[in-house]
């Protein structure tokens, strides 16, 4: 592997998991009863700029060496499951993940001051930021079992 | 300064300010002090720096082709109990769990992690390792009980 091809797994993994903590610290947030309106769109705000970025880097990597160096490794090995169930599902959460981070986003920002008067619509926004976090947890997860795989 | 080196630093630093974190909440909590709200944010601190850190080391088993460390029990046991502590936050902030649950639960993960991460070829497996932390959990909730009926006596 090149200096180049670890340098955008470790910003990969890094900015990933950054992502996942900001849209964990959005869930929370929700969940209290007076919203820490300023502390939501900031942290929804880098959450989004954080998958975006792990997305990038990530889908660099895998365009570019998993594909070609990795897989046949992979499967040719006593866990080739690693890469037929986790890989194969992380690929596609890990393309919406960043979409619904957006949506997010964007609602915090649109609704400002106003997402205490809107219950409904804050609890809907906790069970988005509750997908998002869970989700970006299985894939990060994911990752380890296909890291340790490879052998 | 090697990345090695760099992340064990940062993994000491988060283990440090996590568990800190976490015995000081539980004595604020004991004494029904309300300063436990700095606590909680050395304790998330702590924890961005340990996961972080954390994963750091999985990098560097990748990179040096150690990849069969990454399958270890203990290594997944703290992946396990890193989500405990998480998932406790969660429901501590719905109230859907009584603190002293909560707290028990938070101060016994904290100190599971630091242990499991300092015992290396601790020679029990992801269940074995699970059991002895849920007794854990029960034990320290029972001294906590112990403690704070005490504390209320002398009060």
């Amino acid at each position: 592997m090149t200096p180049l091809l670890k340098f955008l797994l470790a910003a990969h993994v890094v900015l990933g998991l950054l992502g996942v903590a900001a849209f964990y610290a959005v869930w929370m947030g929700l969940l209290r009863e007076t919203s820490p309106v300023k502390f939501l769109k900031a942290s929804a705000i880098w959450g989004v700029v954080f998958l975006v970025l792990s997305w990038a880097t990530g889908g660099y990597y895998y365009a570019t060496y998993y594909g070609a160096a990795v897989r046949s490794v992979i499967r040719a090995g006593q866990y080739s499951w690693a890469h037929n169930v986790f890989m194969e599902a992380k690929e596609h959460i890990f393309l919406f993940l960043p979409f619904l981070g957006i949506v997010l986003a964007v609602t915090l920002v649109a609704l400002g001051e106003r997402i205490d008067q809107k219950p409904v619509l804050k609890k809907e926004l906790a069970i988005l930021a509750g997908v998002l976090s869970v989700l970006g947890i299985f894939i990060t997860l994911a990752g380890a079992v296909i890291s340790g795989a490879v052998r | 300064m090697s990345w090695e080196i760099f992340v064990t630093i940062s993994h000491i630093i988060g283990t440090v300010l996590g568990v800190g974190g976490a015995t000081f909440a539980e004595i604020f909590y004991l004494k029904t002090d309300k300063n436990g709200s700095v606590a909680y944010t050395v304790m998330r601190i702590g924890m961005i720096i340990l996961v972080l850190s954390g994963f750091g080391y999985l990098l560097l088993l990748r990179f040096s082709g150690q990849e069969q460390y990454i399958y270890s029990p203990r290594l997944w046991a703290k992946l396990t109990i890193t989500l405990v502590i998480l998932v406790n936050a969660l429901l501590l902030q719905i109230h859907k769990l009584p603190i002293k649950v909560g707290s028990a639960i938070s101060l016994t993960s904290w100190y599971a992690a630091l242990v499991l991460g300092a015992w290396r070829g601790l020679p029990v497996g992801y269940f074995g390792i699970m059991a002895w932390y849920m007794v854990a959990i029960l034990a320290v909730a029972l001294l906590q009980h112990f403690i704070r009926k005490k504390m209320i006596v002398k009060a």
